[in-house]
């Protein structure tokens, strides 16, 4: 009974016969916790069957993974494309560098700083070298741009990328200045309720039918949903001061809930005005200094004892990110060793971002009916030494190493 | 070797203190998750016990207790009885004052690059950084309240300028410059004198290019902005406390007759447009209609003539104070020098015209050649304007909290320069003074700021040994009533025992 299988994950034949992986420790990041020894069968990229006693159909193609650890895939809740602008040809394409390398996609530079970019629309997925992510063990991940923008949800394919939501969330980017914190303020503000709310774009039709409900632009809808708390406004924040600011510009808005993108010391010197009930955290995984001194801290650590929700983003912490392709979690293995739970740091890296960008439902833990993405560890996730074998998305493989 | 291990125990004080904060921070909500959302209401009372208390504007208070209720001081005396429940800091053999004010304090608090002069619509509350690493050190000497530049101040001569939207027609210094009208001017010269390199700045004639050079970029002509900012470290709320406390001018602007002719014709305008302002407001109440009169000066010019704040301009040399004396009082403004090296020839004629001070004790400056007896500065001009009466307050040799260069300069030892004014002669009383309520009267907040007194901001330092002594640290500093600074903590000054 000692079948080996060559796995041809792109392969159209083996995409409708179920795959069944045995011998494997799971951590799901579900109520079922860790299962030793146990089967995940997948069908049709997700997964038809989770536990110990899982019966593996005789069809199934079979992966023995005795010694190894599985856990669902990365969920990288905030990874940084930058727009930068072409100034030889203005207006007809422009330029992003992703991860260091420069590429060109159609579509016209932002006018100004505070202009609006539909990611969806304006990004060209076949262009972005998405190596990293990969091996990083990623498999879903919020696609965002620094200043004022709606975020696109990608899962990387063996070979690209595909979209799993174009209308992700909002995004803005707030500095220590008036403009930005204007257009965090004005968007917050319910329409009708003061001067200046966030004007219609000019794609919105101005001369509506008689008693038809006026045109609602694409940006007022989303700063609508966040104000309705329907949907979470993501907040780049660029020091500990803009935390405070963005803070007080929200207070009237209760229902609102915010995800701050800030480094771990700026959220420590911070902290005291951050409630928990409202403000999620995405920060980088790395030990940092406490403010204005040379002591090292744990930030996670010290946002789990607050219970204040957090989720880390590998590419946020740019230089560890690059340095750690294949072994992505040394850097939260560390915070684990030094104090922060276990089940907190796989939550941040799964579960948390899941929710935050709305696939929860989909993907973040290993569960009947959810996808299929799942990564294969020679180890334990947070075993200093653990390297990613293998990375499935949908049931089907997209990086080996 | 007592001593010795008292200075090892408080190493391991400060070392726990320091090492223990995160874990007593979080342990609060972990130990009782319910018991944060359901906190009462009610308000936190601070009570500092057991200090010994300059009030500054009353007299000493040994072994007194202070307390604070919502960020105020709501008792201070001997039989002060602290209430149940309330936050007590012991402050047995400590001095206790009230925080200092500095009245000139270079940009800090103030995020870097956000807020720039040439945004209009910037607001300064958008721009404060409550963890600036500079108001740790203010607070580390014991400044809790500082004027802060925001805007340098530039050079405007003879440039037209917009003030609130409303054009300035005078050609006058300190007001920023009208874009459109400069873009005009540059064009009609480059018509009439082909390209060139700039305007003069005095006649606004082009200045011809000797040899091709690169045309530098014009610089703005601004008027110098300062807000009053609280050290509240950590805390947005209370840190802006007010958006204009002087008029600032460069004593170029009134130099010469057509100067001083041009500022007597700004404030003839400000006057004018005040009355016109009064009976439009007439006109309106009674119910008709007028269009509104046009504002003529800028609103710092206004508040000039309203008496709401003092002209600061910086004035040394005995002719260049009595001009400034003779101004403000023909025309009927608050005044307050800056500089003032020569102040002690004639304080009379200071306090006379109820001109105040802001100098530096420490600064020197040689006599002229043959006026040996009457110019210069003098160690003793401290004695001679606290015995005539001309109220003073004192800054640094420079309007930085720096970390860089020679140390004793900056404001970080601002309270030298207190203890060199009572070296020249002036009461310990009115040195204090100079550091607290003399400024806060200059920036208009003697009723919040400067002395420990009930009703006041709770603004006081615990210090250990007396303020003027250069041996002394800050121990705590609390602002607005909260514990913005321990000494044990932030550990930008040394922390050991004597």
């Amino acid at each position: 009974m000692f079948l080996v299988f060559a796995i041809l994950a792109e392969n159209q034949c083996f995409a409708q016969r179920s795959l069944a992986i045995r011998n494997a420790k799971i951590e799901t990041v579900s109520k079922a916790g860790v299962i030793e020894d146990g089967v995940i069968l997948v069908r049709d990229g997700k997964i038809e069957a989770i536990g110990k006693d899982v019966k593996i159909p005789l069809a199934a193609q079979v992966i023995d993974a005795k010694g190894k650890t599985i856990m669902p895939g990365i969920v990288d809740p905030y990874y940084v494309v930058t727009v930068g602008r072409d100034a030889q040809s203005a207006g007809e394409t422009r330029t992003i560098v992703v991860r260091g390398q420069t590429i060109t996609v159609p579509g016209g530079p932002p006018s100004s700083s505070t202009s609006f970019t539909k990611l969806s629309d304006s990004i060209d997925l076949d262009n972005i070298d998405w190596k990293a992510a990969t091996r990083s063990g990623i498999t879903t991940l919020q696609l965002v741009v620094s200043g004022y923008a709606q975020s696109v949800i990608v899962q990387p394919t063996a070979k690209s990328a595909q979209i799993v939501n174009p209308d992700g969330k909002l995004l803005v980017s707030v500095t220590n200045s008036t403009p930005s914190l204007e257009l965090l303020r004005n968007g917050l503000r319910a329409p009708g309720s003061g001067p200046g709310g966030p004007r219609p774009t000019a794609g919105a039709t101005p001369g509506a039918t008689p008693g038809a409900t006026p045109p609602v632009s694409p940006t007022q809808k989303l700063w609508t949903e966040v104000r309705e708390g329907k949907s979470s406004l993501f907040v780049n924040l660029n020091n500990a001061a803009t935390i405070l600011h963005c803070v007080a510009a929200t207070k009237e808005s209760k229902q609102a809930k915010l995800v701050f993108i800030v480094s771990g010391s700026d959220l420590f010197e911070a902290s005291s005005d951050l409630d928990p009930k409202s403000h999620v955290a995405i920060l980088p995984p790395r030990i940092d200094f406490v403010p204005n001194t040379r002591d090292r801290i744990n930030i996670p650590k010290f946002l789990s004892e607050k219970e204040m929700p957090f989720a880390f983003s590998l590419s946020l912490g740019q230089n560890e990110f690059r340095a750690q392709l294949d072994t992505p979690l040394f850097a939260v293995s560390s915070l684990v060793h030094n104090g922060l739970g276990r089940q907190r740091a796989l939550e941040a890296l799964t579960m948390m971002p899941a929710k935050l960008i709305g696939v929860d439902g989909e993907v973040g833990s290993l569960e009947v009916g959810k996808k299929a993405n799942f990564l294969i560890l020679d180890g334990d996730p947070f075993a200093a030494t653990t390297s990613i074998q293998r990375v499935f998305v949908e049931g089907k493989q997209i990086y080996e190493n | 070797m007592k001593t010795k291990t008292a200075t090892f125990f408080g190493f391991l004080i400060a070392f726990f203190n320091v090492s223990a904060l995160p874990a007593q921070d979080a342990a609060k909500p972990t130990a009782k998750p319910a018991e944060p959302s359901k906190k009462p209401p009610t308000k936190e009372i601070l009570a500092i016990v057991g200090g010994d208390i300059i009030t500054v504007t009353r007299e000493r208070i040994r072994g007194g207790t202070i307390l604070i209720e919502g960020g105020k001081i709501t008792a201070v005396g001997q039989d002060v009885k602290v209430p149940e429940g309330a936050t007590k800091i012991d402050a047995v053999g400590k001095t206790v004052t009230p925080g200092f004010v500095a009245v000139d304090v270079g940009r800090m608090g103030l995020a870097t690059g956000g807020g720039s002069s040439s945004d209009r619509n910037a607001k300064v509350f958008d721009t404060l950084d409550p963890f600036d690493r500079n108001l740790s050190l203010g607070l580390g000497i014991g400044i809790t309240t500082a004027c802060v530049e925001i805007r340098a101040g530039g050079f405007g001569f003879g440039r037209r300028g917009v003030s609130d939207g409303f054009p300035i027609t005078e050609r006058f210094l300190g007001f920023d410059p009208d874009l459109e009208e400069n873009d005009a001017i540059v064009e009609t010269a480059q018509r009439d004198y082909g390209p060139f390199i700039s305007l003069c700045k005095c006649c606004g004639l082009p200045i011809i290019p000797t040899e091709p050079i690169e045309n530098t970029p014009e610089a703005p002509a601004t008027q110098q902005k300062s807000v009053v900012l609280k050290m509240s470290y950590g805390k947005l709320e209370g840190m802006l406390v007010s958006e204009s406390a002087f008029l600032d001018m460069t004593p170029g602007s009134m130099s010469g007759a057509l100067g001083q002719y041009s500022w007597r014709e700004q404030i003839a305008k400000a006057k004018k447009y005040l009355l016109d302002q009064a009976s439009h407001e007439k006109v309106i109440a009674s119910g008709k209609k007028e269009q509104p009169p046009r504002k003529p000066v800028s609103d710092e010019v206004l508040r000039l003539v309203k008496r709401e704040i003092p002209l600061r301009i910086a004035a040394n040399t005995v002719s260049d104070i009595r001009d400034q004396i003779n101004l403000s009082k023909e025309l009927g403004y608050k005044l307050v020098l800056t500089g003032a090296a020569e102040a002690w020839v004639i304080p009379e004629e200071l306090a006379e015209a109820g001109t105040e001070v802001v100098y530096t004790p420490r600064r020197r400056r040689a006599p002229r050649f043959g006026e040996e007896q009457t110019s210069g500065t003098w160690i003793e001009m401290s004695r001679v304007l606290e015995k005539t009466g001309v109220p003073f307050a004192l800054t640094a040799l420079s309007n930085a909290m720096s970390l860089d260069g020679i140390a004793g300069r900056d404001l970080s030892s601002l309270p030298l320069e207190a203890a060199f004014a009572v070296r020249g002669g002036a009461s310990e009383k009115t040195a204090l003074a100079a550091l607290t309520i003399t400024p806060a009267k200059m920036l208009g907040l003697e009723k919040r700021i400067g002395s420990i007194e009930v009703g006041k901001d709770a603004d006081i330092l615990l210090l250990d040994g007396s303020p003027l002594d250069y041996r002394t640290y800050v121990e705590t500093a609390i602002v607005n009533g909260r514990v913005a600074y321990k000494r044990a903590e932030v550990r930008i000054l040394p922390v050991y025992s004597k």
